[in-house]
């Protein structure tokens, strides 16, 4: 089989494989380090899905109002429902601050405040003085945050001559011995296959929101990281729970920013109420995502949906005012144009809550060194091996993210994970030989799916697995919906050998593409579908109509989902870090999560 | 330079024709299609779409057409709204983001689709962008300053001065302007075309940048600046409504005063 | 095929830093040419007859000869830079543009000189 593709190596200190945020910022930051770094990415960098993040970057510079990491730290834990580490998010609500004010000497175009400082906007969930006041600490670029920091970034990787490999498609993980010692990758423009060794391997490669029917990601969203570490044979680290934003545009599923109801946006039901005052009497409009998308399932069952078949929600933004919305939210009111037909200056715009982020993924510590649970310890390092952005589970957002953390997110463990290869990479060390068969089975596996010629077409089997996790794994789950999803989903999975596909080139193949993302998008709806079974309790993102409350006793950890080569789930569990990393900040104890 | 015909191995014809199954609200898409495989020549294939079944968009349409007519065709996707730049091509002769372009628009008249024009094609609608992004890097698009900022403090702009860049920072290098110039389809080996001008002028206009001088003396050329035209139809084409001919004339009216006029 | 880098072949022979003065003058001599072209154009609509007599009479006045030679060399030059760029534009081949370049300079100081030859020795005739 080797012999039938020919492969071209490269021998680099480090691989970042995917150019959005994370990767980007990883890839600027080894090359500033004098560490030889290839990035390999299968869209153009500025095509990223990062792109289209638009409220912001939470820091707690405090340029509108006191403010302090702490609660930073404290809202994020209370966010997280008490699943995130808290070391890990004590670091990042630190490295806020520096990481912020590193992307505007960078030249990102953030918005300004009358003393010439960054613009900092309300978000949901952030508070001053530990849940007490309304925090103003998400940075925005207008309501265009993520294309100007992705591009700013791209830029600063073109200043500091970065390796690129764009529009190449990543394969597999190339491990031995438990180590990771390269990716295979596909380069689409001329149809030639590369390997590309290092001594570090950092996985870039965002969520899989389009395991789902209706999300706000990208076509290009499907996880190939995650996969490729479950093929490897590692696990994926709370993958039940998936954060539903509460404005998703009723029909298209384009985002509509929560900066919308940080500049004073709000919803209403079919009675025009403001209902969020019900649910949640403090923060209302601004509670975190899980619980205002929870809240309009529930107007919705109830009957107080609003338009003809009464299954959406109205976001009102008229009130605001046309100079509010041009300088704050140009974007979105271009997109509720294109996408609803509406004039946000006179009308309010049809939502509908809809697949966003993936809290679970690979499992790393705060350096972004990916981990796994080995004998009793629940952090055993795998050598080579590192995961930052959406594609990791470090954990910061625990079972429930807040808006404006991702951004954060990306840059701080983007930053971190340069940190720390810098640390451990000698650089122009000697790569080892790798195995005869090494690159034997992803090859039969491209080759098959290349050749697959069986009943079902890529597109109609995708299909069937997004609306088994639309209508299966959703905001409201219940025991018997997951198992019934269970065996629906493993039904799917197992048509996966019957595809077909009908471009056998290898330049620009996107029929294959599709395929393998497809492959890759499997893998992970089947782990997400057993781990929301398995979890038999509420908390964040993970709503079980079965098990209403949080179970601190029992479900104060981690899930490990493991895909054995037979296709089953297996599990094992990782404990919560609750400890911090330094004693400038105090842990913060589980308590009831209200708004 | 200018060619007014295409070459032989790149003359059209016409190609399949796959008819819709079933459905009553038909339009017809008629696609370009090259394949870098066979050797043929390119073709344009016809595809009857139901758009009772279909999306809004034109991108919708193309999704449709791949996943349940033919698996084969090629285009670049990801964000689908219009915020990425990825699906950029040529809509019944306008080069345009088919994500954000409503099929309603045409009224039921056929709808043609091609790739960008005057670029080379990799396949199907992929066109070759590389040249374009090398002269994005050319133009050092990122900031460029001697004094240091302070490394907890952000470097100060003011509202007005942060205004200036409205209109410049938001263009996604979709690169529908760059291959709607007549300038750039003959010269675009050496004119820097409209978007990386726009772009050039986003780090002119940006009042933390203290390179203006340098990036100047670097784009006064007759043919990386000077080739423009004001044709204006990158202004037209502009998939964001953003206006690089007049980003240009901003520079060339920098370069007047550096002249002292 | 060529082993080039990308932006080996952007960056080619790089700034010539100059390009300001081309653009300029034509801008200038466009602005040049609308005062002089509508005073020639009504002077010659106002004259009894468009003939021989009647022009050589009207350019007896050197501010009418003046003016009308100012227009001549504007338009002269004006036109020379426009062929300029054409030329740069639609021409690929660099010899054949190096020929046609230099053409269009020569053409250009002839019609001048004969442009200034003509008006003097009607006003001086």
């Amino acid at each position: 089989m080797t012999k039938a593709y020919k492969i071209t190596e490269h021998k680099f200190d480090a691989i970042v494989v995917g150019a959005g945020g994370a990767g980007l910022r990883a890839t600027m930051g080894l090359a500033t380090k004098g560490i030889s770094t290839a990035c390999i990415t299968k869209v153009f960098p500025t095509r990223s899905h990062t792109v289209a993040a638009q409220g912001g970057m939470s820091a707690s510079l405090g340029n509108m109002g006191e403010d302090n990491w702490r609660w930073h730290m404290y809202d994020t834990v209370k966010g997280s429902d008490w699943l995130g580490d808290q070391d890990a998010i004590e670091y990042m609500c630190r490295e806020a601050v520096p990481s912020v004010i590193e992307l505007e000497h960078y030249g990102v175009p953030f918005s300004r405040t009358e003393e010439g400082k960054i613009y900092q906007r309300p978000f949901g969930g952030m508070t001053t003085n530990f849940g007490e006041g309304t925090a103003q600490r998400t940075c925005a670029a207008a309501d265009r945050t993520g294309h100007a920091i992705l591009h700013t970034l791209y830029q600063q990787s073109l200043k500091h001559d970065a390796s690129f490999f764009i529009e190449y498609f990543a394969i597999d993980l190339v491990m031995e011995n438990g180590e990771c010692k390269g990716v295979l990758a596909w380069n689409l423009a001329d149809g030639s296959l590369h390997l590309f060794r290092g001594h570090s391997v950092i996985l870039a490669t965002g969520g899989y929101g389009r395991a789902y029917f209706s999300c706000t990601s990208a076509h290009t969203c499907t996880g190939d990281g995650n996969a490729m570490v479950l093929r490897a044979g590692l696990p994926l680290q709370d993958m039940e729970f998936v954060q539903f934003h509460p404005t998703g545009i009723y029909g298209a599923g384009c985002l509509i920013t929560e900066g919308v109801r940080g500049e004073g946006g709000f919803l209403t039901n079919s009675k025009g109420e403001r209902f969020m005052e019900r649910y949640a009497p403090n923060a209302k409009d601004l509670a975190s995502r899980d619980v205002v998308s929870r809240s309009m399932t529930i107007e919705i069952r109830e009957g107080r949906g609003v338009g003809a078949e009464a299954d959406h929600i109205h976001l009102h933004l008229e009130h605001l005012g046309a100079d509010v919305i041009n300088k704050r939210l140009p974007g979105i009111a271009e997109s509720a144009e294109i996408f609803a037909g509406v004039d946000v200056a006179k009308e309010p715009i049809p939502v509908l809550p809809t697949v966003h982020y993936n809290m679970g993924g690979i499992p790393t510590n705060y350096h972004g060194e990916v981990v796994n649970k080995v004998g009793d310890n629940p952090d055993q390092v795998v050598p080579g091996l590192f995961a930052i952005g959406e594609a990791a589970c470090v954990s910061v957002h625990g079972a429930n993210r807040l808006g404006s953390n991702s951004l954060l997110d990306l840059i701080v463990f983007g930053r971190a994970v340069a940190n720390r290869c810098a640390e451990i990479i000698k650089p122009g060390a000697k790569h080892s030989e790798l195995a005869k068969d090494a690159l034997d089975k992803s090859l039969a596996d491209l080759d098959s799916a290349r050749y697959a010629d069986g009943e079902i077409k890529t597109a109609e089997l995708r299909l069937e697995m997004q609306k088994v996790m639309q209508n299966n794994a959703a905001v409201f789950r219940t025991g018997e919906v997951l198992q019934e999803g269970c065996e629906k989903i493993t039904a799917t999975a197992a048509k996966l050998p019957d595809v077909k596909v009908a471009d056998r080139s290898m330049v620009w193949n996107t029929d294959l593409v599709e395929t393998l993302e497809l492959r890759n998008l499997m893998s992970q709806a089947k782990v997400t579908m057993f781990s929301a079974e398995n979890r038999k309790e509420s908390r964040g993102a993970h709503a079980r109509e079965d098990f209403p409350d949080r179970n601190d006793d029992q479900w104060m950890k981690h899930t490990l989902a493991y895909l054995g080569d037979d296709g089953k789930v297996a599990f094992d569990y990782r404990p919560v870090h609750m400890n911090t990393l330094t004693d400038e900040c105090e842990v913060i104890p589980p308590k009831p999560r209200v708004y | 330079m200018a060619e007014f015909k295409l070459p032989k191995n790149s003359r059209i014809n016409k190609g399949k024709h796959h008819k819709a199954n079933g459905g009553s609200n038909l339009t017809t898409f008629k696609v370009y299609r090259w394949s870098p495989d066979d050797g043929e020549n390119p073709r344009t294939d016809t595809y009857e779409v139901d758009l009772d079944s279909c999306g809004p968009m034109v991108l919708d349409a193309l999704i449709k057409i791949k996943d349940e007519m033919d698996s084969t065709l090629t285009f670049r996707r990801s964000c689908r709204e219009g915020i990425c730049g990825s699906c950029a091509m040529n809509i019944n002769g306008t080069n345009t983001l088919a994500c954000t372009s409503s099929i309603k628009q045409f009224k039921g008249k056929e709808i043609a689709i091609y790739p960008l024009p005057h670029m080379e094609v990799i396949k199907d609608l992929v066109p070759d962008l590389t040249h374009f992004y090398a002269q994005y890097a050319s133009i050092k698009p990122w900031m460029q300053t001697d004094s240091v900022p302070l490394p907890d403090k952000e470097r100060l702009q003011s509202i007005e001065d942060r205004e200036k860049l409205d209109g410049l920072y938001e263009c996604i290098l979709c690169a529908c302007c760059q291959t709607s110039c007549p300038s750039y389809w003959w010269n675009g080996d050496r004119y820097l075309g409209p978007a990386v001008l726009l772009q050039s002028y986003r780090w002119l206009a940006d009042s933390r940048d203290e390179y203006t001088g340098e990036r100047l003396e670097e784009l006064e050329d007759p043919f990386k600046l000077y080739r423009c035209h004001t044709i204006m139809n990158c202004a037209n084409t502009c998939p964001k409504g953003l206006n690089p001919g007049k980003a240009i004339g901003e520079i060339k009216k920098m370069i007047t005063q550096r002249h002292a006029l | 095929m060529s082993y080039q880098s990308d932006i080996a072949k952007v960056k080619g022979l790089g700034s010539v830093k100059h390009g300001f003065g081309h653009w300029w003058m034509q801008r200038l001599t466009a602005v040049l040419l609308v005062p002089t072209g509508l005073f020639v154009l009504i002077s010659f609509m106002k004259l009894d007859g468009l003939t021989a007599a009647t022009v050589v009479s009207w350019m007896q006045s050197p501010i009418n000869s003046i003016l009308l030679l100012l227009f001549l060399l504007t338009a002269t030059y004006h036109g020379a830079l426009g062929l300029q760029v054409v030329v740069e534009d639609y021409v690929g081949s660099h010899a054949f543009q190096l020929v046609l370049q230099y053409l269009i300079k020569i053409i250009m100081i002839l019609l001048m000189m004969v442009n200034t030859y003509s008006v003097s020795s009607v006003l001086f005739g």
